[in-house]
């Protein structure tokens, strides 16, 4: 009697099936790896902006601080987006026809704000606060990558859990003095982890990993 | 006895204890035999059916969306999320720091009283009510109408546009009929206003009299004796020194406390503060201390009455004989007039009355407590009661010398202009004919006159009337022109707090509901008078301003940003007014009313179907003015914890007199007018006698408050304004139920001495009588690491009222939503914190103890080892971390948790709420507190004992390279509390009251047999009970 399958067959279930196995887990573990990519994390890439701030040109050749514009960063939770009206205190003499700053002045003049695109977006069950970790010896280059090579800025860090909880549980190597905070370029000079114990101990700087220390 | 409740049971050494009950049903059962208090069951029916919502989704639709959602799962993970948007300011006010919230002095005034507050603003946006620390009427605290006003500022309902004939009008063609002269000076010009005590307010009523001398005004509030006109209170100190002048009372010095039918604690004007030094009088810190007593007479169950000593249970119309009785007996009282009181037929009644020779006894043993504290004592009556007693409360407190002591006498607060008149003479008015134009301020006749006024039919009658309210009420509808009031938030104004401080009322945002920039939207009373005076665009800054600075307590108070900043002028509090009683006339007075009094008042009631009624305001709803506020539609009324409706409240011998059970229908008559609404037995509940709520069953355009509970203003008329005797009750049949919303009697106690109670002389003989009740227990878990400040909580049963505050406080802080009544039946309210209330003894005559009952922070906390995903995990510092993000919504957390204090989002409650409109979503999401997450359906929440104030408290402070100071972290219900119960701080702090109290003796763990070592320590209620009286 002829066989209803050929001899081959079984070769061709036994790898279907290692193959539906492979695919399985393949599937699982390509999900894991694709969570971590940049593309989930939205790292590197630029956002859009109403009106195209260039962080290299206001940092580098304006020379211009951090807190100039971002000035509630060391005593508020949020590093405060400048109100319109910071931006017009210089562009009312620089650059006061540019079409570029064209929405600047329109909102300006009624009072309508300008919508900028969030780049660094966490959770809503997420409390971060800048002031603490500014205050604590954390520099903004830390997170926020070298902003002042930015024409657009994007997200450098990940902003997963992990990667908080990697600082968090281990602070001492990411701490600078207070003087350096804004500084884009400040490397230690001399023993690294040294510096950082010593920071650490001066600033009062704990290894908050509880729960509520950022979910409340 | 089964066994587990045999281990459970926990017996304190040498102490009987006595039968603890948290519900008539339960105590029901536990007397049919003593397994019935299980058969109550433990769960409320429907706990454990499925989530449904009124649009309930059939099996085909759940398939039908499973299918759609998985087909589109995919397609949703294709889009990046658009980004989200950073709108920040245009040009920055400089006090404001986004992430920083801003606090504002203000006050909210009601019935005519202010009480200073202070009002958390995010980036414009109110956000949290608290008392001000240093204001005479709220000495820090607040009470559940102050905390719950936030609400009402983001309440979608309330009334946008001027309406004229219910079409869109504005308010310059309002303020041109308005403001366009009179030839008649005034004689058909009429003001409805509430009771006020606004400088502001009374000076532009003195302008609108000069322009119009024939004008009239009147003051009118629903609750009747808040009005000066039928202020008891007032009305009584004319009979008895002569002239108006306002009882003002000092707890604070008061050893022995009367109360005659007087709800000090909680409903009178001035409460928050003579809860705080009754509280400060009452806690008793070491065995040796000594206490107040207090004694009540009442007839439904109040927050005060529930801390009484020695309680008597009496109809509203039985209090005067009460007090006759004590009165005649009174150590002190000029024998004359002794004399005269023990001969009028009160003395000859009073065996009926007040219960026999016990009765009699009671009453000379509370004049002899009295008398022994002469000085320190204290009789207050009630607002309910007639000018009578009051008379008498004051001939007392003179026979006492506790006048200028305990009692002080201020010139009456609320004005009282030329020109005034009251309602019934304006009606009369209507009914002629007289009145052309009638402008209606922020009160709602047509729902709360009394009813043989026949307010809204004579409302007809007049040409030209408007109606200024926040809502479109029942007033609003019925008048020709309808005008949107500003609510205080919004507003600019002044008023008197009731010791007279001088209080401002500072706006926080423009007025939310307006067209663009304030040219729209609410207005204050005061500006729609100004537009009677022909201002067209009156200006409420600008008016006030003005009167500011005309008026001489004003003028002194130093610069206007001064005032503003403090919200109140120091000081300015009314001085104290010397002045003797008039013996004859008062006992005049006393004697004429007694004899008028109706016969029926002794015997009737008591038998067949006759029923006294007392109308109440609500606790929660007032006159009914919140009945569209969600937090206090759902906050449970304290002793019944009824939510969302009212119903009859009688005492059991009297339901069965009936034949009415809970929840059955009851026909409540009163001459040719009825109305239907479900009973509910109180436990301590004058027999004979039905108390009814007002404020409910509302028609106006609130549609929260439409369709829930039952209108009784319909029986009340002006004679009857506190209580009518002649009422007729009739239950309906036994089909004709209403569910009503209970929060409590859904789980029994099993037992346990969860509340214990204890009186001052034990106390002194056995201090540790909660001795077994706390201290170390072995564990074989693993010793938890603990680090850096330790939080902790205490809370002192002996000056908790049930007010219940600290519930709506913690609702506003921790945005917590409302679910609606069905779900509430289901046992589904997500309060953080409640309230339970335990009754011990007899139904008739319970001892109460109100126990705060929120999350207890174990130390080996139970809910802890049974997560399956690690959402409920410890802090170093001691809390019980709820980790939202984690949750996924098993319930074997609440499953373990003894306390049943976690509360699980069965809906996300901003898309589903039983109660329609959901009170969650729209508007009122601006008050969301942006430090606590907004909770997801499926999660489980319970109180975190407030940890954004404790975390924002540590980063200042580190910041300020500082320690977190004692007293800096204040939770939401404990920075409420008028007694100031709820103790919070940390264990490190030895120096606070916290620490203190829980190493008193009366301290102890509740279920502390469990080993879960709760960081929330309660002190067990003492009463002191006169040792004559046993």
């Amino acid at each position: 009697m002829a066989t209803l399958f050929p001899r081959w067959s079984d070769t061709a279930f036994r790898l279907a099936l290692v193959g539906l196995v492979l695919l399985g887990v393949g599937g699982v573990v390509g999900l894991f790896l694709y969570v971590r990519t940049p593309d989930n994390l939205n790292r590197y890439f630029p956002v859009d902006q109403p009106v195209p701030f260039d962080h290299r040109h206001h940092v580098q050749d304006d020379g211009i601080d951090c807190r100039y514009c971002h000035d509630t960063v060391t005593h508020s939770a949020f590093a405060g987006i400048p109100s319109t009206a910071v931006c017009m205190g210089c562009h009312n003499q620089v650059w006061p026809r540019s079409p570029v700053l064209e929405p600047v002045r329109r909102s300006y003049f009624t009072g309508l704000p300008l919508p900028w695109n969030r780049v660094h977006d966490l959770p809503d069950f997420v409390y971060f606060n800048h002031a603490i970790h500014v205050n604590k010896g954390v520099g903004c280059v830390t997170c926020h990558g070298r902003v002042d090579e930015m024409a657009l800025v994007y997200q450098v860090a990940p902003l997963t859990m992990g990667w908080c909880l990697d600082c968090h549980r281990a602070p001492e190597a990411h701490l600078r003095p207070r003087t350096e905070i804004t500084s884009m370029t400040w490397q230690p000079s001399g023993d690294a982890k040294a510096l950082g114990r010593q920071l650490a101990e001066e600033y009062g700087v704990r290894h908050l990993t509880h729960c509520t220390a950022c979910h409340r | 006895m089964s066994e587990s409740e045999r281990l459970y049971q926990i017996r304190l050494p040498g102490r009987r204890e006595p039968r603890v009950w948290r519900g008539v049903a339960e105590f029901e059962a536990s007397e049919a035999s003593p397994e019935g208090a299980r058969s109550t069951g433990e769960f409320p029916p429907g706990a454990s059916l499925p989530p449904e919502v009124s649009d309930g989704v059939s099996r085909r639709g759940f398939l039908q969306l499973l299918g759609a959602s998985m087909a589109l799962a995919g397609a949703s993970g294709c889009a990046r999320d658009r980004p989200e948007k950073i709108l920040p300011y245009t040009s920055r006010p400089r006090e404001v720091t986004p992430g920083v919230p801003l606090w504002y002095a203000t006050s909210m005034v009601l019935d005519g009283y202010a009480t200073g507050l202070l009002v958390e603003s995010h980036e414009g946006r109110p956000t949290k009510i608290e008392g001000h620390p240093e204001h005479p009427a709220s000495l820090g605290a607040t009470g559940v109408y102050e905390q719950a006003s936030v609400l009402q500022l983001y309440d979608p309902e309330r009334a946008r546009a001027v309406l004229r004939e219910r079409l869109p009008a504005s308010w310059t063609a309002l303020a041109e009929l308005l403001g366009r002269p009179r030839d008649d000076r005034g004689a058909g010009l009429r003001f409805i206003l509430e009771p006020t005590s606004s400088p502001l307010v009374l000076s532009l009523l003195g302008r609108v009299r000069e322009r119009y001398p024939a004008a009239r005004f009147c003051f009118y509030s629903p609750l009747g004796p808040t009005s000066f006109d039928g202020n008891a209170a007032v009305l009584g100190t004319i009979e008895a020194f002569g002239r108006p002048l306002q009882p003002q009372y000092d707890l604070s010095r008061a050893d022995v406390i009367l109360s005659l039918d007087a709800d000090f604690l909680d409903a009178m004007p001035f409460h928050l503060r003579y809860a705080r030094e009754f509280a400060a009088r009452r806690r008793v810190a070491r065995p040796d201390d000594r206490m107040n007593r207090l004694y009540v007479v009442e007839s439904m169950l109040s927050p005060t009455g529930s801390m009484a000593d020695h309680r008597l249970a009496r109809r509203p119309s039985e209090v005067g004989r009460v007090a006759a009785a004590v009165a005649a007996a009174l150590p002190g009282m000029p024998p004359a007039v002794q004399a005269v009181l023990a001969e009028t037929e009160a003395q000859a009644a009073l065996a009926a009355v007040a219960g026999g020779d016990a009765g009699r006894d009671l009453a000379r043993a509370v004049a002899r407590d009295l008398g022994r504290h002469a000085g320190a004592s204290l009789v207050i009556a009630g607002e309910q009661q007639p000018a009578a007693v009051h008379v008498l409360a004051y001939m007392m407190n003179a026979a006492l010398g506790n006048l200028g002591r305990t009692v002080k006498l201020t010139e009456p607060v609320l004005g009282q202009p030329e020109g005034a008149e009251d309602l019934a003479a304006l009606v009369a008015e209507m009914r002629a004919g007289a009145v052309d134009t009638l402008v209606i301020l922020e009160a709602n006749p047509c729902y709360t006159a009394p009813a043989e006024l026949e307010f809204t039919r004579w409302l007809g009658a007049v040409k030209d009337s408007l109606c200024l309210s926040l809502y479109e009420n029942e007033t609003g509808r019925r008048c020709r022109w309808f005008a949107p009031a500003a609510h205080y938030l919004e507003a600019w104004g002044d008023a008197r707090a009731y010791d007279g401080t001088l209080s401002i009322v500072q706006p926080l945002v423009r007025p939310l509901l307006g067209s663009t920039g304030g040219s729209e939207g609410g207005r204050t009373p005061a500006e729609v008078l100004a537009m009677v005076l022909g201002d067209a665009a009156p200006d409420g800054h600008a008016l006030l301003r003005e009167s500011w600075s005309s008026d001489a307590g004003g003028r002194s108070a130093g610069s206007w940003e001064e005032v503003l900043g403090q919200g109140f002028v120091k000081g300015s509090a009314l001085p104290e007014v010397t002045v003797a009683l008039r013996w004859d006339e008062a006992l005049r007075h006393v004697r004429g009313a007694m004899r008028r009094r109706p016969a029926g008042g002794a015997g009737g009631p008591a038998q067949g179907t006759a029923i006294e009624i007392a109308f109440q305001r609500s606790p929660t709803l007032h006159d009914g003015r919140f009945a569209n506020n969600a937090w206090l539609r759902e906050l449970p009324l304290p002793i019944t914890k009824l939510t969302w409706d009212n119903a009859a409240f009688l005492s059991r011998t009297t339901a069965r007199r009936l034949g009415v059970s809970d929840e059955q229908g009851i026909e409540i008559r009163r001459g040719a007018r009825t109305v239907r609404l479900p009973a509910l037995i109180v436990p301590g509940h004058a027999d004979g006698a039905v108390t009814l709520l007002l404020g409910y069953g509302r028609e106006g355009a609130e549609r929260l408050a439409a369709g829930h509970g039952v209108n009784v203003y319909p029986l009340r008329t002006s004679e009857a304004l506190s209580f009518a005797l002649d009422g007729v009750a009739r239950p309906l049949s036994k089909k004709e139920r209403s569910p009503l919303a209970l929060t409590q009697t859904h789980w029994s106690m099993h037992g346990r001495p969860i509340a214990p109670t204890s009186t001052l002389e034990e106390y002194r003989r056995d201090p540790d009588f909660t001795a077994e009740l706390k201290g170390p227990v072995p564990s074989l878990l693993p010793e938890d690491r603990y680090e850096g400040l330790q939080w902790a909580m205490s809370i002192d049963l002996s000056i908790c009222t049930g007010c219940s505050a600290c519930m709506v406080a913690c609702q506003a802080e921790n945005n917590v939503p409302v679910v609606g009544k069905e779900e509430v039946r289901k046992s589904r309210e997500m309060h953080w914190l409640r309230i339970d209330t335990y009754f011990t003894g007899a139904v008739e005559e319970p001892g109460v103890v109100h126990q705060p009952m929120l999350c207890q922070h174990c130390e080996k906390a139970p809910c802890e080892y049974v997560c399956p995903v690690n959402a409920t995990v410890h802090s170093p510092d001691g809390l019980n971390e709820m980790v939202y993000n984690r949750c996924v919504g098993t319930r074997f957390c609440s499953n373990n948790c003894p306390y049943k204090v976690r509360r699980f989002n069965w809906f996300d409650w901003g898309e589903h709420s039983a109660a329609e409109p959901n009170p969650n979503r729209g508007l009122a999401e601006l008050q969301h507190n942006p430090d606590v997450t907004v909770r997801e359906r499926g999660v489980m929440e319970k109180c975190t004992y407030c940890v954004q104030r404790i975390r924002q408290a540590e980063m200042r402070a580190q910041i300020e390279g500082r320690a977190v100071r004692p007293g800096e972290v204040v939770t939401a219900c404990q920075q409420a509390c008028p007694t100031r119960a709820i103790q919070f701080d940390s264990l490190s702090h030895a120096d606070t009251e916290m620490v203190r109290w829980r190493k008193e003796p009366r301290s102890y763990a509740v279920l502390h047999d469990q080993g879960t070592q709760p960081r929330t320590m309660y002190l067990a209620r003492i009463n002191n009970p006169n040792p004559e009286l046993k």
